[in-house]
């Protein structure tokens, strides 16, 4: 159940990933081509950014479930037995989890503040929905490192 | 209390907690106790999705594991191999070469040792080169090319420390020209018992009509950029573009349905951990730029070292330091902001002080205790740590002896200014 809802979210990310990236690529492979008709279209900027900010999310909820968010990595390699590399496993996922909540409620606020003083910004997107990257992305990543400590780190690589 | 605070999040730190965390919970206990808001937090956060080279990024970095996860790494070493190969000590600088070129492409991620390691290492050995040698030549070289285009750090340290990466860019060529060839000179010396082959024209042709594609990528990316024909966010898009095209199309050694989607992945796998620290660190450095804590230290260093050259002694050794204990991205992600400044203030030219900081890092990468090569080596060939750590002693002061040059002789860095 758990490692079912864990690959859920895994699969929510690959697709958002493959979709981000393939829209960033030929995006701005079109506003090349175009500028050599002198053509432009001024969305095609701010939305490749924020494709790569939504990117930055799915990649780090990506690399929660599979141990790569970059790390001081001296004490799990001194110690030796299965066990106390476990506990020490459960317990970096915990405050990777606390730390994902911060940034939920963070983000959280400043979709409040967008939603009541914000404004349209590209394409009639709400500056809310974009700044609400944030507290999306650090649920995704979040819920990871959550179920991370119910799974073992040898099953989810 | 708040001194406790930081000092329990260091101790979290050292146990492994992801940097991104160590990030959020410093701001956290800085804001809280400035009495800012932690939403406060949140528009740092978000400032990052107005950083007009941000998409170099992630392109960069996914056509650079395609070109890895491809045939290009054997196409590229047949051709080097070819064109090289007949010098004394021919076979090690096709190694050094053929690294940095793929260390440009992928960023210094560790995808280089793993990638050539298993082609360079029994090819060496063959040659007769001894195994000391060949493991610390393939360790050092997986960081070599860090300071040539388009590498990731040189890019990161471009967005962090707002200079213009096309600067950065020509900047590293010299300096990274350089390390390589204090390297090729260790390996013509040391390459005393290895055979030497000889310069076939006609095997060089056919290596080089094999490589035809993939040769002008540094070209293409470079004359693109410097022509001024594109930006480097755009050379990052046509780069992606055309590597898809040939690996996929041209050479078909890719899938497009089938290997794309999971080097997407596996990309922006580092790509989202890189950037979640780049993005929670960015409310923390600024907090310590409005709390003057640059200017603070200045003050305490001014007080000490008045002088640029003994500045720049100390800067190494400090550098040295970080590069030993903090992967290269963290480390260009928190202190750039810090040392930008004082080193402002000792004459230090930014883009000079960019390729001082990168080379310093690439030392980083081999050097004891943690340095992050010496752990992809142990892995990939089944070696103790220890070990590594003694064969690439030789290696580092190599590597030393150039970091000296390179802070001393500004030139080098800013000659294309």
């Amino acid at each position: 159940m758990i490692k079912t809802f864990d690959r859920l979210i895994e699969k929510i990310a690959y697709f958002g990933l493959i979709v981000s990236i393939s829209a960033m690529l030929s995006l701005t492979l079109l506003n090349i081509v175009l500028r050599w008709f002198e053509i432009s279209i001024m969305w095609i900027d701010p939305l490749v950014r924020h494709l790569v900010f939504l990117a930055a999310f799915l990649g780090g909820c990506i690399a929660a479930g599979e141990d790569q968010h970059i790390k001081i990595d001296i004490l799990s390699r001194v110690l030796k037995s299965k066990k106390s590399k476990k506990i020490l496993d459960i317990f970096l996922s915990l405050l990777s989890f606390v730390a994902a909540g911060f940034l939920i409620y963070a983000g959280i606020g400043l979709f409040n503040v967008e939603a009541e003083f914000g404004k349209e910004v590209f394409l009639g997107i709400h500056s809310k929905l974009l700044v609400g990257i944030i507290p999306l992305g650090a649920t995704l990543m979040g819920i990871r490192f959550f179920l991370r400590m119910f799974i073992s780190k040898e099953e989810n690589s | 209390m708040e001194a406790l605070l930081y000092i329990l999040v260091f101790v979290l730190a050292l146990m492994g907690t992801p940097l991104f965390a160590v990030m959020l919970f410093i701001s956290v206990i800085a804001f809280h106790g400035a009495e800012i808001e932690l939403s406060a937090i949140a528009i740092e956060v978000y400032r990052i999705a107005s950083s007009p080279t941000l998409l170099t990024i992630p392109l960069f970095t996914f056509a650079g594991y395609v070109i890895a996860d491809s045939k290009s790494p054997q196409r590229l070493l047949k051709l080097t191999n070819a064109a090289l190969g007949w010098l004394p000590g021919g076979v090690a600088i096709v190694s050094l070469v053929l690294c940095a070129f793929f260390t440009a492409f992928t960023g210094a991620s560790g995808v280089t040792i793993i990638a050539l390691g298993g082609l360079i290492y029994p090819m060496l050995i063959q040659q007769h080169y001894s195994e000391k040698f060949t493991l610390g030549l393939i360790t050092t070289s997986g960081s070599l090319g860090l300071l040539f285009p388009p590498s990731l750090p040189i890019i990161l340290y471009g967005i962090v420390a707002k200079v213009d990466i096309d600067q950065l860019f020509l900047a590293g060529l010299i300096p990274g020209f350089i390390l390589i060839l204090i390297l090729s000179a260790y390996s013509i010396y040391h390459g005393g018992n290895a055979t030497r082959q000889a310069l076939k024209l006609s095997e060089f042709k056919a290596a080089l009509y094999e490589a035809r594609y993939e040769a002008p990528l540094p070209f293409l990316v470079l004359g693109g950029i410097y022509s001024g024909v594109m930006t480097p966010t755009e050379a990052s898009a046509l780069c992606a573009g055309y590597v898809i095209l040939i690996e996929c199309f041209l050479y078909k050694d890719l899938s497009f349905s089938k290997d794309l989607p999971r080097l997407i992945k596996e990309s922006m796998s580092l790509v989202g951990a890189i950037l979640m620290i780049l993005c929670c660190a960015l409310a923390l450095t600024n907090y310590l730029v409005d709390e003057e804590i640059p200017l603070k230290m200045l003050n305490a260093i001014q007080e000490v070292i008045t002088n640029k050259y003994l500045f720049l002694f100390f800067l190494n050794i400090f550098l040295l330091a970080v590069g030993a204990m903090m992967d290269i991205f963290s480390a260009i992600i928190v202190v750039v902001p810090l040392i930008l400044p004082i080193a402002s203030e000792f004459d230090i030219h930014p883009v000079h002080l960019a390729i001082i900081f990168l080379t310093n890092l690439e030392i980083g990468y081999i050097t004891p205790p943690v340095g992050i090569n010496l752990f992809i080596s142990s892995f990939r060939f089944d070696r103790s740590v220890v070990e590594l750590y003694k064969v690439a002693v030789p290696y580092l002061i190599l590597m030393l002896i150039a970091l000296i040059i390179i802070t001393y002789i500004p030139w080098l860095s800013l000659v294309w200014l």
